[in-house]
């Protein structure tokens, strides 16, 4: 063996002296059999991401049209009117206007001023289902075919008067007579003074 | 002109089976450098072998333009040489690594000579590892097969009097780190 310090690329030319194993070749055969079915599967995937993008743009390019009317709303409006928003046309329910009072020595066919006077009116809108569930009861109401059952109910909407209360006696209270000594104040004398 | 012609279309029109015949040529003749061109730096028989593997894969993709034997030979010795040193940078087979480097000693049966060969081999490879990269692709390549200036000058597409002056100034380096 050679001196490094002689010549250092002989020690390197002697540790360099490796020759691959005899399945050398084949593992690189496998190799390339693996890469070209790799790459196959690479065109692959690459074509489907080419179409899914090209068919996204071409569905980002539509118009967009916002369709609400899947959504049903109920609109309730501060007097009493409410409003059904369904796909189609919508349902409108209307509460019966209230009688004006009667002013006493005016003109009963002449509807009363007060009455004219317009107001804000403040909608609220409630979920869907609830809306739904709404307008099939009001429907049931106005066909008649719900009818009350809970007897509480009955009693306090049939605006009967509510029974007296019954008589409180009261116990007369016996006070006893107070009685009080009279009070006695000793003169002084001229030295007290 | 019929001449030219009939040489042009015998140039584009390439059989596959005649793509895979030279490509088995290739491999057979340049498997042995490119596991020594790993082995210069990963210094793991494994890994060089699964190193040179991967250039010869990244060969036969683009086979057509590499034909021509030292085309071939200097594309592989590149490849190689950047595979081997992106494999080394990750660094995940450090302690394989360090057992290599003791086994690099032949067995004699003396331990104490056994011991001396292996620290020797050790400095030599800690000098290799300080030397610059261009140097040290030179020496390797010098140090491989008995390659001679001009081969190496072809390899790495380099002058030859680049490769001379290079070696030269590793010789040089390699003598002051073993000192």
């Amino acid at each position: 063996m050679t001196d490094p310090l002689d010549d250092p690329l002989a020690d390197l030319s002697a540790a360099l002296d490796v020759d691959p194993s005899p399945e050398f070749a084949a593992r690189v055969r496998t190799k390339i059999a693996g890469d070209a079915r790799g790459h196959h599967w690479q065109w692959t995937l690459g074509g489907l991401a080419t179409v899914t993008v090209v068919m996204l743009a071409v569905w980002l390019r539509q118009p967009q049209v916002t369709d609400t009317r899947d959504a049903p709303q109920l609109v309730v409006s501060a007097d009493g009117t409410a409003e059904l928003r369904l796909e189609g046309p919508s349902v409108r329910l209307m509460r019966p206007e209230p009688v004006a009072p009667l002013d006493p020595g005016v003109n009963s066919d002449r509807p009363s001023v007060g009455n004219t006077v317009s107001r804000p009116e403040p909608e609220t809108l409630i979920a869907p289902d609830q809306a739904i569930a709404f307008q099939r009861l009001v429907k049931l109401v106005y066909e008649g075919r719900v009818v009350a059952s809970n007897s509480d109910w009955q009693k306090t909407s049939s605006l009967e008067p509510v029974a007296s209360p019954a008589e409180v006696t009261v116990a007369p209270v016996e006070v006893q007579p107070v009685v009080v000594d009279p009070l006695i104040i000793d003169t002084m004398s001229n030295q007290e003074g | 002109m019929n001449e030219q012609v009939g040489r042009l279309a015998g140039v584009l029109v390439i059989e596959p089976e005649d793509l895979a015949r030279e490509f088995e040529v290739r491999l057979a003749d340049c498997s042995k450098l490119a596991v020594r061109v790993a082995y210069s730096v990963v210094r793991n028989q494994p890994d060089a072998e699964d190193i040179a593997q991967d250039a010869f894969v990244r060969a036969y993709r683009c086979f057509r333009s590499l034909r021509d034997r030292d085309r071939f030979r200097a594309w592989l010795v590149r490849m190689t040489w950047r595979l081997a040193l992106d494999s080394k940078r990750g660094d995940r087979r450090r302690g394989a690594r360090e057992d290599a480097v003791a086994r690099l000693a032949p067995q004699f049966g003396n331990a104490e000579r056994d011991v001396i060969l292996s620290d020797r081999a050790a400095r030599l490879w800690t000098a290799i590892d300080e030397l610059p990269e261009k140097l040290r692709l030179v020496v390797v390549l010098a140090a491989i097969e008995g390659h001679g200036t001009r081969d190496v000058s072809a390899l790495l597409k380099i002058p030859e009097g680049t490769v001379k002056s290079r070696l030269f100034d590793a010789r040089q380096r390699l003598k002051e780190l073993l000192r």
